[in-house]
This record gives C-alpha cells, sequence and structure tokens, in this order.
C-alpha cells in the first residue's frame, strides 16, 4: 500500500515541481551568460548597460536556486497540509491505508523530493560554471587535482574509514532532512488542534518559536562545548583519531535516530488519536 | 497648503546641502618613480623598506576604538585609466589621485593605497600589473626609515607594551625593554609553551609600532623572545610553531611578571563577558554531554520500558520498543566513545 500512497504523492508534488526545475535551469544558464560576460570585461571595456545585465543577471540566478529550492519544500508541504489537515483529510483517513503509512509516506515523499532538488541545483549550478568556464572545468590540469585530492583525502584516511564516513554523513544528511519535516508535520498537527481558525497561521507561529528555541540551544551548547571538543581531539593519538572521529559521528546518528523516532511517535499519536478535523 | 510645501522643500534642500561639505573631498597627488621604487606624496618622498609584515598595522596605542572587533584600514582608491573611476571608503573624507606617467600606464592597470596608520607615515600599496602579477610592498616616509630601522635593532629604553587589546588607553601597560630585566638566552621547546603573546614596539613620538617581540609562558614563567634578532629577522611573519625550538629570555623582573599575569587574566575575562577558563569549560562540557548522550538517553529507556510494559497496542509497543533499542545503542556508544577519546 505504501508504494501507491508514495506514487501518488510523488505525482501530486513533480505535477508542479518541473516548472521550479525549468525555470532554475534558465536562469541558470542566464547567470552563465552574465559570468561569460563579466570575464570578458576583464579583457576590454564594455559598455555600462552590458556590465550591469551581467551583474544582474547572476544575482537573479543564485536567487533562482534558493527559490526553487524553497518552491520545492512548500510543494511537499502543501501537499501534506491539504491531505491531512484540509477538507481531502477526510477522504485521506477512510482510506484502508494505516495511519503509518500514510505518515512514512509523506516522509518518503519530503526525502525524494529533498534529493531531487539538491540534485537538479547542483546541476545547474554546474552548468552555470561551465558556460564561462567550461575549458578550466574540463582541462586535463582540472582531472588530474580532483584525482589527487581524492587519492590524498582517501590515503590519509584509510579506504574502509573514507567508506565508512561517507555512510555516516549521508545518514545524518538523511536524518536531519526526516527530522525537519517530522518537526513541520508536528508543528502543523499541534496548529490544527489549538486553532481553529488561523491553523495556518498557528502552524507558522509554532515553527517559528521552535526554531528560535532549539537554535539559541544549539547555539549555547556549541558555544561551551565545541572549543573543549576540539581540545580533546587535537590530543588524541594519530592511532585513535580515526576510530574516535567514526565513533563520534555514531553518538550523533544514534541521538538523531532517536530526536526522529521520538517525533515520529509524537506525529503518530496526533494523527491517530488526537486530530480531530471537524 | 502649496506654500508649505514650497517651505518643506527649502529647509529639506539646504539642510542636504549644509551636509554637502561633510561629502567634500580633498583630492592628494600621489606619483611614483619609473621603477616604484620610490613614491611622492605632498612633497614627500616615501621608499620601499623590507620586513613590511614587522610593522603593527593597528593603528597607534591610543586608537583603540579602532582595535575592538572593527579593524579600520585607512582609507584607500583605485586608479583606473579614466581618473574618474575613484572608489571611496565611506567613512573617510580623503582619497588619493594617482599620476602615472605613460610608461608605468602601459604596464599597470590597477594600484591600491591604503595608509596603513592615517598619518600619512606608511603606505601599503599593491600595484596590478596587465600581465596579472601584483607587487605588494610598503612605502615610508624617508624621515621615519632611520626611526624604523632603529625600532627594529631596539635598545633598553625602546617603549613597548603586550597586545591584549585593550578598551581604553589607561589599561596599557606600558614598559621599556630595559624593565624586563632578561636572563641568559635559553632555549625553549615550543611543546611546553602553554601561551604566547605579541609585544609591540613603537617609537617615542608614538608615530611607528612594530612587533617588538614575542612575550611567552612555560609552566608559570614568563620569557621574552626577541623576533627582531639576526636568528629571525629574515622571517617576514614570525610563526611560533615552525620552529622545534625557540631562543628567549627569561623575564626576571617579577613585579612586571605579576602585572602582565593580571593583564592576561583580564583578557580571557574581559568586557566581553567571554569566559575562557580550560578547566571550567571541560568540566561543563563533560556536564552537558554526559546529560544529553546518557542520562536522557538511560531515563528515556526507562521511561519507554514502563509505557512498552503498559501498553497495549501492538502499533505502539513496537515504537517504543525501538526506542529503547536506540537508547541503549547510544549508551554502549557513549561509554565507548569515552573509553577511545581519554585513552
Amino acid at each position: 500500500m505504501l508504494k501507491k500512497v508514495l506514487k501518488y504523492d510523488l505525482k501530486h508534488v513533480f505535477k508542479y515541481w518541473w516548472i521550479g526545475a525549468i525555470a532554475c535551469f534558465a536562469l541558470a544558464t542566464l547567470g552563465g551568460v552574465g559570468l561569460k560576460i563579466d570575464d570578458m570585461s576583464m579583457e576590454k571595456e564594455l559598455p555600462i548597460v552590458i556590465n550591469i545585465f551581467s551583474g544582474l543577471s547572476i544575482i537573479i540566478a543564485l536567487f533562482g536556486f534558493v527559490i526553487f529550492s524553497t518552491f520545492s519544500e512548500v510543494l511537499v508541504i502543501i501537499r501534506t497540509y491539504k491531505n491531512f489537515y484540509s477538507d481531502e483529510g477526510y477522504l485521506t483517513f477512510t482510506l484502508p491505508v494505516k495511519r503509518s503509512t500514510l505518515l512514512v509516506s509523506k516522509l518518503l515523499t519530503s526525502y525524494i523530493v529533498t534529493c531531487v532538488t539538491l540534485i537538479t541545483a547542483l546541476f545547474n549550478f554546474f552548468i552555470m560554471m561551465c558556460i564561462p568556464y567550461y575549458k578550466d572545468i574540463f582541462s586535463r590540469d582540472t582531472i588530474i587535482a580532483i584525482k589527487e585530492f581524492v587519492r590524498d583525502v582517501i590515503c590519509e584516511m584509510g579506504v574502509p574509514y573514507f567508506i565508512f564516513y561517507v555512510i555516516e554523513i549521508l545518514v545524518i544528511i538523511t536524518l536531519a532532512i526526516t527530522l525537519s519535516m517530522l518537526v513541520i508535520l508536528l508543528c502543523m498537527s499541534v496548529g490544527s488542534l489549538i486553532a481553529k481558525k488561523g491553523k495556518i497561521i498557528a502552524s507558522f507561529a509554532l515553527y517559528y518559536a521552535f526554531t528560535n528555541v532549539s537554535t539559541s540551544v544549539i547555539f549555547v551548547y556549541m558555544t561551551v562545548v565545541a572549543p573543549a571538543l576540539m581540545s580533546w581531539l587535537n590530543d588524541i593519538s594519530d592511532a585513535n583519531f580515526n576510530i574516535v572521529l567514526a565513533l563520534l559521528l555514531s553518538v550523533l546518528i544514534a541521538f538523531l535516530l532517536m530526536i526522529c523516532t521520538l517525533a515520529y511517535l509524537a506525529q503518530y499519536r496526533l494523527l491517530d488519536k488526537k486530530l480531530n478535523l471537524q | 497648503m502649496k506654500n508649505k510645501l514650497l517651505v518643506l522643500l527649502t529647509v529639506v534642500v539646504l539642510l542636504f546641502s549644509l551636509t554637502l561639505p561633510v561629502f567634500a573631498t580633498e583630492l592628494k597627488m600621489v606619483t611614483f618613480s619609473d621603477d616604484f621604487k620610490t613614491l611622492i606624496f605632498n612633497d614627500e618622498t616615501y621608499s620601499r623598506i623590507n620586513s613590511n609584515n614587522k610593522i603593527y598595522h593597528f593603528g597607534s596605542i591610543y586608537d583603540y576604538e579602532f582595535n575592538i572587533g572593527e579593524y579600520e584600514e585607512g582609507f584607500y582608491y583605485e586608479y583606473s585609466d579614466s581618473y574618474t573611476d575613484i572608489e571611496v571608503e565611506e567613512k573617510f573624507e580623503e582619497k588619493f589621485f594617482c599620476d602615472l606617467t605613460e610608461e608605468q600606464k602601459n604596464s599597470v592597470i590597477d594600484i591600491d593605497i591604503v595608509d596603513l596608520h592615517n598619518n600619512q607615515i606608511l603606505f601599503d600599496v599593491s600595484i596590478y600589473y596587465k600581465d596579472g602579477s601584483v607587487l605588494q610592498v610598503n612605502y615610508m616616509r624617508d624621515d621615519y626609515i632611520a626611526k624604523y630601522n632603529e625600532l627594529l635593532k631596539s635598545n633598553d629604553n625602546t617603549k613597548m607594551y603586550l597586545d591584549l587589546l585593550f578598551e581604553t588607553e589607561e589599561d596599557v601597560l606600558i614598559f621599556e625593554k630595559g624593565d624586563l630585566n632578561l636572563g641568559d638566552k635559553e632555549k625553549i621547546d615550543v611543546n611546553d609553551i602553554s601561551d604566547f603573546f605579541d609585544i609591540v614596539s613603537y617609537s617615542d613620538d608614538e608615530t611607528l609600532n612594530i612587533y617588538g617581540g614575542m612575550l611567552i609562558i612555560v609552566d608559570s614563567d614568563y620569557y621574552f623572545v626577541d623576533i627582531n634578532s639576526p636568528k629571525y629577522a629574515k622571517e617576514e611573519y614570525f610563526d611560533l610553531y615552525s620552529y622545534s625550538y625557540v631562543e628567549a629570555y627569561k623575564i626576571n623582573n617579577e613585579e612586571l611578571c605579576e602585572k602582565f599575569e593580571e593583564d592576561i587574566d583580564d583578557f580571557y575575562n574581559d568586557s566581553f563577558n567571554y569566559i575562557y577558563d580550560d578547566e571550567l569549560l571541560e568540566g561543563l562540557t563533560k556536564i552537558l554531554l554526559t546529560i544529553v548522550f546518557l542520562v536522557l538517553p538511560l531515563a528515556l529507556f526507562v521511561l519507554f520500558l514502563i509505557l512498552w510494559i503498559k501498553s497495549k497496542e501492538k502499533k505502539y509497543k513496537k515504537i517504543y520498543f525501538v526506542l529503547d533499542v536506540i537508547a541503549v545503542i547510544q549508551v554502549i556508544l557513549f561509554f565507548v566513545t569515552n573509553h577511545f577519546m581519554f585513552k
């Protein structure tokens, strides 16, 4: 059942997502042209109008990336809101589908859309850089430099640790994306419960408050913890360094997993018991 | 109504025109010799100096309002072919105007000049050539070069102070090099150094500051490293940790050492309310990390174990079980990480 629900969620999101992707591609191309003009202006003087155009096109292209990312996330949030918290929710919760399936589908949709958006944005950024600098990017020297850099990094930490770190970082990113979606869902659920009218405003207010509080707590924590942690890491012998770093990342993964599971439990309970759409 | 608007407009225009003198600029002419070895400004000649990284760029000791968090480099301009394309820093009123010969214009694309001490004694000049190379040099006014060389040599009467970014001039502890009462030269292993600070020497008329030395702390003893001695003078920038050993002289003036200790403590616990205490910080960190990665998971383990036992719904039992497993894993990881980190 999960596959079907996921299929419809993704279909609904990607119906409009491709508009943002094409717009981002167009702006990235424009930005690339702007960079090319900017490069040319270093060698010869160009009319001021052309200089203004090149500057503006670069700025608009960069804005385009930000807007595209935000647009993708907003599409997922709108889909979730409509599906769970609006009139459409009456239909959703009468379907022969478990609440957990619905919730997992939304989380998977968010994760897939985020990954696809990130890959698309990176691809567009690459296109933007290729237009003015294709000779440098595709030169033999660049490829050799990249190979040497990767080889040096791998040699320093060893192949097993390198693979382990890559896996850990991917897991951390996955958990972070999941957690951010769960927080949004929780804010929407609690907002829908506490406000009969203005549910969206209530959800926004809760999300804003949560973000501020969590950022402050993390900031205070990092200010105190980071210097001591760095000092301890400096004192570790080379033989133990990789193990300790791998373990620290594992501790972080376990912590994020715990928070994600707690958030999932809270959201599941709200969907299951408390959400009253009447 | 029309008249009132007219009066208002007149007042606004008058007020605006009164502010115009604030933005008024005074163009100053700068020229260079053909080989860029000398610079002429205000009928004064400036010559290139060596060891330009020894110059202390943070203004005079009484300019501390520029030092704390807002380092101001002075004002600078940018030269271009048309002579009209000049950029000015907002806060400063003066700007330079560069007059190059035809031959210089053929090879140079741009020049940046910064008045390092805002007193037209020392200029930091970057010359950008058309072939892509950049020449960065300092030009000092000829009448100050002798003073600069004397400062580099230093003597017992050379005035110095510890670079601790004091907020007011009253806080600055000024001493003479002779006051340090230096002992014999010793070889100090850099790994034994617990802390170090720059010492700044300045000229009698307070127009020139240079890095005059370094104060290093080994256990509770204070040592002076003469960074302008022949051994280190060739280095453009003295980097303590690029050596395994440094030659230093023990500071035998105990009273001065006590004052250094006081000032250094104040520096670490200064008006920014930045608490920097190794032991306190480490203790706090251990407590915070233990709470988040040990106490919290243990508490959650107990809580969800109780809920797992009491719960009758299978779907919730599954989630409580998963939470318990994660909590146990976290506790195990905490102890394992602790073991390897403090081995």
